[in-house]
């Protein structure tokens, strides 16, 4: 076993993870197409300003958006054959007569996520039709029984229902009539696409017990006017659009083909939002509106995240979000606009995070421990900051790595020059011992602004991914790693000081509940896990009256870091939502307990400070404890009628967006909610106290954890598990 | 299992008591039955009190004892322990039935007073292999249906006690009924199962790894999908109150009524627990279906229904197949038991006896009595 030395690697592909499994030779199953892969790339391009305001400016908004749903790019969805399309893809255009007429004061809501079921009462209106604009659900069957299904010529992958799809089906499998009866959710959930047990990958989440999408799309736009007539009117205002993810193992169990998804899901949805004012242009006109100025404000969730990525804009959903708000801050519309709702995370305890700071030639070591019986790989990627320039080809690598492997195969070249090909560039390099571990090594150059004089700098950053393979492999023959601690070592080549960021990628199992994706971390001897004295978990900042962290943050302001210590390469603060980067129309959302206040240990804390264009705290938070006993908040189950506790800040996130979608229908709030959550937050009572709702709390909220501060519950379907009082906002 | 005597008697003294009811002793006047030191002390009891006596002198006490007055009257077996009565009729009701070994048309059949009420074929083995991406495909659901998976390996009549009331005392005959019948299941579907044995799916590939014990058993058919619709059977005829009417079981089926949905569910769990296929699931209800109108029938009502499955047609078709066919490449769904003639729902499974049961006295008055417990 040993280093194969540095070499080019010229036919490098863009996602790095697909790099390196298919030189692994990843084969899921037949019929996954890699010849010609998706470039999200060209997506985020579609939301090119420039090209915005012309097409703007010829009445033609996003006409490119149109195009990338007819374009032969979606034939390179890197996808499993049982969803893929099998026919031509057909112009966006005929779906416009298949899209229901909106009210113009309709306000939509978009849910991108696993597991969102169709048929339940919340999202339904009173007589017993749906509030489902349109769902996509993405790996469902594209043929029943051998019979390609019609009319989904116009998406690549999958099967989208309309309202009058899910209508029909509705009826069809409802016990009872469409109204009062009782649905099949069984037949119903098989129909819609929704639970495919004939195809292995096919998606199954709604026929467990609880479904996270559903649970999501219960706090975010779930109301059940049937039994409130006083819900009525937001079940009647607030529709809803939905995609349906595929399963895990489609989808990655690191989320290496997830911006495929999610990228096709924003624009779908975004899509979609257009040809909706196409569809209503009539009544828009006839009630006084420019149809061709109008959008329906549009709230867009997305409960899930990343931990790893540069975090500076540049991952490529964060970038098609970034360039959506550019657009929209750029072309306003006479109403609506696009928001988004991000979790803040759920890793902050889980030592996947480390951080530190060299003084030129400085080196340090990071211990990054890969567990036995691991059957997943497992990833970490590296960036350095920022350096200002350009970098030049054959220069040397301002920050670099050596890596010792557990089983002390040592790799010490870090000193030294390159054994085989001295230079590096922009163009990727990798080393490897074969089958075992490979780093990627990339330079990326961006333009970063100044902030006094506003000019766009020259600069890159360096990019190293760690890709090791599973320490035990069911086969028996594939090459596995040996687990244990492995040490990465990283030393600072360049004039000045230098930064840089490690992160462990996201890491599930391949069965829901499995135990074989065990998670790698890091270690520490200076970072602090438990409180000895009580055996608890630390959370970043102590949450009590103790004297000495009273007079610990007095003295360091915004520098202190809590449990956090500055000795320790780990650390809490910037395990934030690897996809939370844009403050502008991005709300992200951390979590807080509701008894005492106190911040979720689990949710993510900011590094308190831009990085970048990298959010440094959540916007606000949310609850997402409020059981005595049993963790987590309270929303529906996968079948309809059941009600789950489910816990993380993935369900903190859609509670704002409930929030807001209620405001807009109320026309309380102007074109960007931020501006409502800002005004809210500086509200001070007479106590002192930022918002109502912190006047229940004895002690504060960190901003890097709670940003602008704690927000009331929303006492979804009257479930108020503690008999709190609820204290407006 | 129904409770048999009574287990902690009265007083100080004997705590246990009998335990299963039938074989060595009912409850006594003091609550127990019999054990070495009552025995040993009734015969020191026997000494004291007794002395030499001559039987010639009490012939006068047992010329006036009777029988039971009505044999056919399931009331009249009152003075028996409930395990002791259970089978005496499981005796009668089993009597009714015939499980015989077919031939090339049909691998076995259930025969009622001379009419066949139920048939099927053998999967083949490539049928089964087919089966098998079902196997895998569930087992994904194994974490959250493990409690159930558990509890259902020996009772299932529970989970029918969770959609309508089925305790000891108020619904004591439904119960003492309902085990009855599950009795006679048990009994029919081993008959059809060593008649049609197939292998396990663990007998497939070892990557099947069940999380409960395999039986001994053949997978073909399902013994819990059976036992499960024969219960549903019966507990909708009482629990919608179908007494001779047109709304029979075809039509619970179609409105897909609690207790189908429920013995739906512990059938599939036993294949997200990776004992079963599909079909087996799907020749179980049928089969269960068929004994639960048979039993009814027997018990006098009217309009009862027989069924049949027929997998002569070994492709991999699914969804509009017609009733009474499952194809090879096809799921158990809830689809195929309401509506196996497409979305139309005019088409079922079940189909009317040519001719009515004669309905027997005993298990009407049994029947009756369940009935009275409202």
């Amino acid at each position: 076993m040993k280093w194969n030395g540095w070499r080019k690697h010229d036919s490098i592909r863009d996602n790095l993870y697909i790099d390196w499994r298919l030189s692994q030779g990843f084969h899921i199953e037949e019929g996954w197409d890699f010849a010609n892969p998706f470039v999200i790339e060209s997506l985020v391009d579609t939301f090119d300003i420039e090209s915005s305001i012309a097409e703007h400016q010829d009445g033609k908004k996003l006409e490119k958006l149109r195009a990338i749903f007819e374009d032969e790019l979606n034939n390179g969805i890197l996808a499993p054959s049982f969803m893929r399309n099998k026919s031509d893809l057909t112009s966006q255009d005929d779906i416009v007569g298949r899209l229901p007429v909106l009210e113009p004061d309709t306000v939509i809501v978009g849910v991108i996520d696993t597991g969102i079921a169709l048929g339940h009462r919340s999202t339904r209106l009173p007589d017993g039709t749906t509030r489902f604009i349109a769902s996509w659900q993405q790996s469902a069957a594209r043929s029943v029984s051998g019979q390609e299904i019609p009319g989904q010529g116009h998406l690549p992958v999958g099967r989208e229902l309309f309202a009058n799809d899910i209508n029909e089906l509705l009826e069809t499998h409802s016990v009872g009539g469409l109204k009062d009866g009782w649905l099949d959710e069984e037949a119903f959930n098989r129909a819609a696409g929704l639970v495919d047990f004939s195809n292995p990958y096919g998606h199954r989440e709604l026929a467990r017990r609880a479904a996270h999408g559903t649970h999501v799309l219960g706090h975010a736009a779930g109301y059940d006017a049937t039994q409130d007539s006083a819900l009525a009117k937001f079940a009647d205002k607030i529709r809803i659009i939905a995609v349906n993810l595929p399963d895990r193992n489609i989808v990655g169990l690191s989320g290496s083909f997830l911006e495929q998804y999610v990228g096709l899901a924003v624009a779908r949805i975004i899509l979609l939002e257009r040809l909706l004012v196409v569809r209503a242009s009539e009544d828009l006109e006839g009630a006084g509106l420019d149809s061709e100025n109008f959008s329906f404000p549009l709230i867009i969730n997305l409960s899930f995240g990343k931990q790893a990525g540069p975090r500076d804009g540049e991952e490529p959903i964060a970038r098609l979000i970034s360039k959506i708000n550019d657009t929209q801050s750029i072309i306003p519309v006479d109403r609506g606009g696009v928001f988004f709702t991000i979790p803040a995370g759920n890793d902050n305890l889980l030592q996947g995070n480390s951080a530190a700071e060299l003084v030129a030639g400085a080196e340090r070591e990071m211990k990054w421990r890969i567990h036995p019986e691991d059957q997943t790989p497992n990833y970490v990627e590296i960036w350095s900051e920022a350096i200002e320039g350009i970098f030049s080809d054959g220069e040397p690598i301002p920050l670099q790595i050596a890596i010792d492997l557990p089983n002390g195969v040592a790799w010490s070249d870090l000193h030294k020059g390159r054994s085989r090909d001295d230079t590096q560039t922009r163009d990727g390099h990798i080393d490897e011992i074969e089958n075992v571990v490979r780093i990627y090594c990339k330079i990326k150059s961006l333009k970063l602004q100044n902030d006094s004089n506003g000019e766009l700098i020259d600069c890159f950053r360096v990019h190293y991914l760690l890709c090791v393979a599973p320490t035990m492999a069911q086969d028996g023959v594939s090459a596995t790693a040996p687990a244990g601690v492995w040490k990465v070592k990283l030393k600072n080549q360049h004039s000045g000081n230098l930064k840089f960021f490690a992160n462990v990628q996201t890491d599930q199992s391949a069965v829901p509940d499995g135990v074989t994706g065990l998670r790698s971390c890091f270690e520490d001897e200076d970072y602090v896990r438990i409180d000895e004295t009580t055996g608890r978990l630390l959370d970043t900042y102590p949450y009590s009256d103790d004297e000495e962290a009273a007079i610990a943050r007095a003295r360091f302001g915004r520098g202190y870091l809590g449990h956090d210590s500055y000795k320790s390469m780990v650390k809490r603060h910037g395990t934030l939502n690897a996809l939370a980067i844009d403050r502008r129309y991005s709300i992200v959302v951390g979590g807080y307990r509701a008894t005492d206040g106190a911040s979720a240990i689990y949710s993510a804390t900011g590094f308190g400070d831009r990085i970048g264009r990298y959010m440094g705290a959540p916007t606000l938070a949310m609850v997402t404890d409020d059981g005595p006993a049993y963790p987590g908040i309270l929303s529906e189950g996968a079948r309809d009628g059941s009600v789950v506790a489910m816990r993380g800040t993935s369900f903190a996130a859609p509670q704002i967006t409930k929030k807001i979608a209620e405001l807009l229908v109320d026309g309380v709030t102007d074109l960007n909610p931020k501006t409502w959550i800002n005004a809210q937050s500086q509200q001070t009572y007479p106590d002192g106290k930022i918002l109502a709702n912190e006047r229940r709390f004895s002690q504060a909220i960190d901003i890097d954890k709670g940003g602008r501060g704690r927000f009331p519950q929303s006492n979804y379907r009257g479930l108020n598990r503690l008999g709190l009082e609820d204290v407006g906002d | 299992m129904l409770t048999s005597g009574n287990g902690t008697g009265n007083g100080t003294g004997n705590g246990t008591g009998n335990g299963t009811g039938n074989g060595t002793g009912a409850p006594h006047a003091g609550g127990t039955s019999s054990s070495p030191l009552l025995n040993h002390a009734l015969t020191t009891t026997h000494d004291g009190l007794v002395g030499y006596w001559d039987p010639d002198h009490d012939l006068e006490n047992g010329r006036n004892l009777q029988p039971p007055t009505q044999p056919h009257e399931y009331g009249t077996l009152g003075y028996l322990t409930d395990g002791n009565r259970q089978s005496i009729a499981l005796g009668i009701l089993s009597s009714f039935f015939r499980v015989e070994a077919g031939d090339s048309e049909y691998a076995c059949r259930l025969m009622v007073q001379g009419q066949k009420v139920y048939h099927l074929q053998t999967p083949s083995l490539t049928y089964l292999g087919k089966q098998l991406i079902w196997v895998r495909n569930y087992a994904d659901l194994r974490s959250d249906r493990i409690a159930e998976i558990n509890t259902q390996i020996g009772d299932i009549k529970s989970f029918f006690g969770a959609i309508m009331r089925l305790d000891g005392t108020q619904r004591k005959r439904t119960l003492e009924f309902l085990h009855i019948v599950q009795q006679l299941t048990i009994q029919i579907e081993m008959q059809f199962k060593h008649y049609c044995w197939c292998p396990r799916p663990i007998q497939f590939s070892a990557n099947v790894t069940p999380i409960i014990q395999t039986p001994d058993h053949s997978s073909f058919p399902s013994g819990h999908a059976t036992e499960a619709f024969a219960i549903a059977t019966v507990l909708d005829h009482i629990l919608y109150d179908r007494a001779n009417s047109e709304t029979s079981t075809k039509h619970a089926l179609k409105d897909w009524t609690m207790p189908f949905r429920l013995a739906h569910r512990i059938a599939v769990n036993r294949t997200i627990a990776g004992v079963h296929f599909p079909v087996d699931s799907a020749a179980g209800a049928l089969l269960g279906c068929a004994i639960g109108n048979a039993v009814l029938g027997l018990c006098g009502e009217k309009n009862v229904q027989r069924t049949y499955l027929d997998m002569s047609d070994q492709t991999d078709r699914d969804g509009d197949i017609g009733p009474n066919k499952f194809h090879q490449g096809q799921d158990f769904t809830t689809t195929w038991l309401r509506k196996p003639g497409g979305e139309d729902g005019n088409q079922s499974h079940l189909e009317r006896m040519d001719r009515e049961f004669e309905g027997d006295p005993f298990l009407k008055s049994l029947w009756v009595r369940a009935g009275e417990e409202k």
